[in-house]
């Protein structure tokens, strides 16, 4: 598929996720943004599940316990302490 | 000197502080995406990066340590949960990607014409999200959580769930679709949108 092929609106619309996921291929992501770019059908509903995953990824944001890094690093310490170092690749 | 610097300093097994601590926050918070509980999320977390420390000579450096780290996580909560014998139902089915893909976007287009002035996302504080998210069933839950919590790629979520990549697109878009439509139907309910065909 070149990039400037023409697909059609339901081509679009099952490439959509993966497009907006970035995991379509340069030129199947070329076609549905043509596409996109063309269509006042299609785009909207790209822009609202684009919306969307924007708005999932926003409320996912969740402070870490202030403690946490350094009980880790603690831990991690103490397994030095306890046991020998392996060497990488052994 | 910074904390991570005094970690690079400290820690005898060499790289783990530059490429394993930085995942840290990442690592709890799918933590507490998998347990629920802040508690659990902080002791899971704890023992994933002592799990990685013992083996970190079998991580190839370079490679994604955050995707490695992912998967000793979810491993160890999975073996934990087994042995606390409370392994939840699993009921997904791998269906045609492109069908699941199209109707995901469908339930969309439905919130999106009930909702022509983007009320929907305004409608919600973190925790309906949260409780949203986590009454998914397992399998759909994670590969959500994976992509659109933490934007991992396919590939990525492939090796941490030891699943096919088109199994991982079709769990991605059948989750997206049940998520989307309990929103929906929360924002409904509570009278945020208006809700219309369904």
């Amino acid at each position: 598929m070149s990039g400037t092929e023409k697909i059609s609106c339901r081509e679009a619309m099952e490439r959509l996720w993966a497009y907006i996921d970035g995991e379509l291929a340069e030129s199947d992501a070329g076609c549905v943004e043509s596409h996109l770019e063309a269509c006042r059908g299609c785009y909207p509903h790209y822009d609202f599940q684009k919306a969307f995953c924007e708005f999932l990824r926003q409320h996912a944001q969740r402070p870490v316990p202030p403690n946490l890094r350094r009980r880790v690093f603690m831990a991690l310490l103490e397994e030095d302490r306890q046991r020998p170092t392996l060497e990488p690749g052994a | 000197m910074s904390e991570n610097e005094t970690a690079v300093a400290q820690l005898e097994r060499p790289g783990f502080a530059e490429e394993a601590l930085p995942w840290l926050d990442a690592v709890y918070r799918f933590s507490l995406r998998l347990t629920g509980d802040v508690s659990e999320a902080e002791d899971l977390t704890q023992d994933t990066f002592l799990r990685a420390y013992r083996h970190w000579n079998t991580y190839t450096r370079g490679t994604s340590a955050r995707s490695w780290l992912f998967t000793i996580a979810r491993n160890a909560f999975l073996r934990g949960r087994e042995q606390r014998d409370r392994r939840r139902e699993t009921f997904a089915s791998d269906l045609d990607v492109e069908i699941e893909a199209a109707a995901s976007a469908e339930v969309l287009a439905d919130i999106r014409e009930e909702d022509p002035e983007r009320k929907f996302f305004d409608s919600f504080v973190d925790a309906e999200v949260d409780a949203a998210v986590a009454k998914l069933p397992d399998e759909f839950r994670d590969a959500v959580i994976l992509s659109d919590l933490e934007s991992l790629s396919y590939n990525e979520i492939a090796e941490i769930l030891d699943i096919p990549v088109g199994t991982v697109k079709s769990r991605l878009y059948r989750g997206r679709r049940l998520l989307a439509r309990a929103l929906r139907d929360y924002a409904t309910e509570m009278g945020y949108i208006r809700g219309g065909s369904r």
